[in-house]
């Protein structure tokens, strides 16, 4: 009995592993991405933790460079994700997709193997921020191990539904060029209409209506609660719950768009 | 069979064509399949065809014909605008998931990741296919031999040639062990001896693993020499299908090709007169001569042209080919070379999934 559960199980996931494996060697064995993608997130922290005033604004507990710091761990996710958009464009255009549309994986799991090696490689760069961050000087007297974990937990869900959207658009788009120009479109917008860089107490009216209905906000909040024992902008229920609506919601449109929008 | 298959003989009655009078399971039904583009451009109208369990089955067709789209439909790459087909008993509409469980497919472009070697190309169709671990190896082996790719296994398939690379497509195609396998021209592009030994590998899987194979192509000599049975599609729509023998036999004989000098004179009675001459058409001062026997009725001919008082320029007989079937039906050559603009379209169509 339990053998045929365990059969149903593996088929259910079927192709899954191999795939997630596939795209996230794809990228370690790449020296230069690797090379680029661990990179990055010390370049950044260091030039905009440096660059911005460490000035103490009105509704930070913490100092800024902390709080930048945290915010940042959103930033890195969002750029992740949105290069990562690029891979199931990639693999459209080498013929790759066509191979997985008519092998027995499930479309579910074709979708979400993008999304899923995304998260893996977006909290990869989560870490080396964190890292980098604290050497800089990030307070770290709030730190435990289970905050730790939940700004994991809180960076993985903006994550996924983060690359679910953007496997999304590639999904949708005929034209690469027209997928990288909307992403670029969205992405500093989306970062700066939150509270990643800046609370949202210091942001006119109409930017805290944005700010309130964009998930960085949430992830950058819960982070910093959990990380730096900072008050936030709500408290960690709400802004998980919305983390994890917001993953949801995306993770499956993606899946049911995949299967309209696979086999036209 | 499935609940669901239809009477095919009540739907369309001119299709009990049966090679030999052994009865054959139709492993393929293809149900009045209809795909078209943009509400304009119907690549593929409302075919009709079954292919039978064990076969090598052809469909072959200038390009833009229509074969890359009624691949991808049974394929479940492409859904149909209308109709349907059963694939080894399931419905591509209804059950795509099954289908592709029991087929395998080999396509027209490179799917095969260069990064990666040989080997770890079979090993990672096979984790995607969902064949075990221990099975997998074992299945990597045996196949890499039978495309004789054994000795290049452990190499990145960036370093293979265009026809070692298409060989592991076919290999990667077959892990699943599948009951059907479709080939989207598979010798296309390739230089003979790859060619043949793509051809010796079909005709191995059909006799030794009792394989159905559907393959569609653009070279005539593939449909005659490799398939069991035949469709000719053409703009869309299957114009006959058959064997080759039966195609051929259609017919009705050898064609003779009869030049004569001076354009004034007309022949035509004197030819269709002779015993051995069935039919006769005339196209500017070319004669085609249907006889039975190309050979002695091209003397006889000759001989009444001779005894008119006129020259031939030139005489040729033709034996029965699928070219000439083509000619028949349609009334225009069969370029093989033929790259038209319609195939640039549906090209560029099945590209953007």
């Amino acid at each position: 009995m339990s053998k045929l559960g365990i059969k149903a199980v593996t088929n259910l996931f079927q192709g899954f592993g191999a795939l997630v494996s596939r795209q996230i060697k794809d990228w370690y064995k790449s020296t230069t991405l690797f090379a680029l993608s661990l990179v990055q997130p010390v370049i950044w922290i260091v030039l905009y933790g440096e660059s911005f005033p460490k000035v103490a604004l009105p509704g930070i507990s913490s100092n800024y460079f902390s709080f930048l710091s945290v915010g940042m761990l959103s930033f890195v996710v969002l750029f992740a994700s949105i290069f990562s958009g690029m891979a199931i464009v990639f693999d459209r255009q080498s013929g790759f997709l066509k191979k997985m549309l008519v092998s027995s994986v499930s479309r579910g799991n074709i979708i979400m193997s993008y999304v899923v090696s995304t998260v893996l490689k977006a909290l990869v760069q989560v870490a080396i921020l964190l890292i980098v961050a604290v050497l800089l000087g990030m307070q770290t007297s709030n730190i435990t191990t289970v905050g730790l974990i939940a700004t994991f937990i809180a960076e993985a869900l903006l994550a996924i539904g983060l690359s679910a959207f953007f496997t999304m658009i590639g999904i949708l788009s005929a034209d690469p060029n027209v997928q990288l120009a909307v992403m670029s479109f969205i992405s500093l917008p989306l970062l700066f209409a939150s509270n990643s860089l800046f609370p949202t107490s210091s942001m006119p009216d109409w930017l805290q209506w944005i700010a309130k209905a964009n998930p960085l906000s949430y992830t950058s909040d819960a982070a910093r609660q959990t990380l730096l024992g900072s008050s936030g902008m709500t408290n960690l229920t709400f802004d998980f719950t919305f983390l994890v609506i917001f993953a949801v919601v995306f993770s499956s449109l993606s899946v049911i768009l995949s299967l309209k929008f696979l086999s036209k | 069979m499935s609940k669901n298959s239809l009477n095919l003989e009540a739907f369309n009655p001119h299709l009990n064509v049966n090679s030999e009078n052994t009865p054959s399971k139709p492993i393929i039904h293809v149900m009045n399949l209809t795909k078209t583009f943009n509400q304009e451009i119907v690549a593929v109208n409302n075919i009709s065809f079954q292919v039978n369990e064990g076969e090598i089955f052809g469909f072959l067709g200038p390009n833009g014909a229509g074969k890359t789209t009624t691949i991808s439909m049974l394929t479940t790459l492409l859904r149909p605008t209308s109709g349907t087909a059963e694939v080894a008993g399931y419905d591509i509409t209804k059950n795509p998931s099954k289908v592709r469980r029991a087929i395998g497919v080999v396509q027209q472009d490179n799917t095969t990741d260069r990064h990666m070697t040989g080997l770890e190309n079979l090993i990672f169709t096979a984790r995607l296919q969902g064949v075990p671990k221990s099975l997998a190896k074992k299945r990597a082996a045996e196949l890499l031999n039978l495309v004789e790719l054994s000795d290049a296994a452990q190499r990145k398939v960036e370093t293979y040639s265009g026809g070692m690379r298409r060989r592991l497509e076919v290999a990667c195609g077959l892990m699943n062990m599948p009951n059907v396998l479709f080939l989207d021209e598979p010798t296309l592009g390739l230089d003979v001896q790859t060619r043949t030994a793509i051809w010796n590998y079909i005709k191995k899987l059909k006799e030794e693993r009792s394989m159905t194979l559907f393959l569609t192509t653009h070279y005539m000599e593939e449909a005659d020499s490799l398939c069991d049975r035949i469709a000719i599609i053409d703009h869309g729509q299957i114009i006959t299908y058959g064997s080759s023998a039966e195609l051929k036999s259609k017919l009705g004989g050898d064609t003779i090709e009869l030049g004569i000098k001076g354009e004034e004179g007309d022949l035509s009675q004197v030819i269709s007169g002779l015993p051995m001459v069935k039919k006769l058409t005339k196209e500017g001062s070319v004669y085609r001569i249907k006889a039975e026997n190309g050979e002695e009725a091209a003397l006889a001919v000759l001989e009444a042209v001779k005894s008119q008082g006129y020259y031939v320029t030139k005489i040729l007989v033709n034996k029965p080919s699928l070219s000439e079937v083509y000619l028949e039906l349609t009334g225009r050559a069969f370029r093989e070379d033929e790259l038209g603009k319609e195939s640039r379209h549906f090209f560029g169509r099945s590209l953007s999934l």
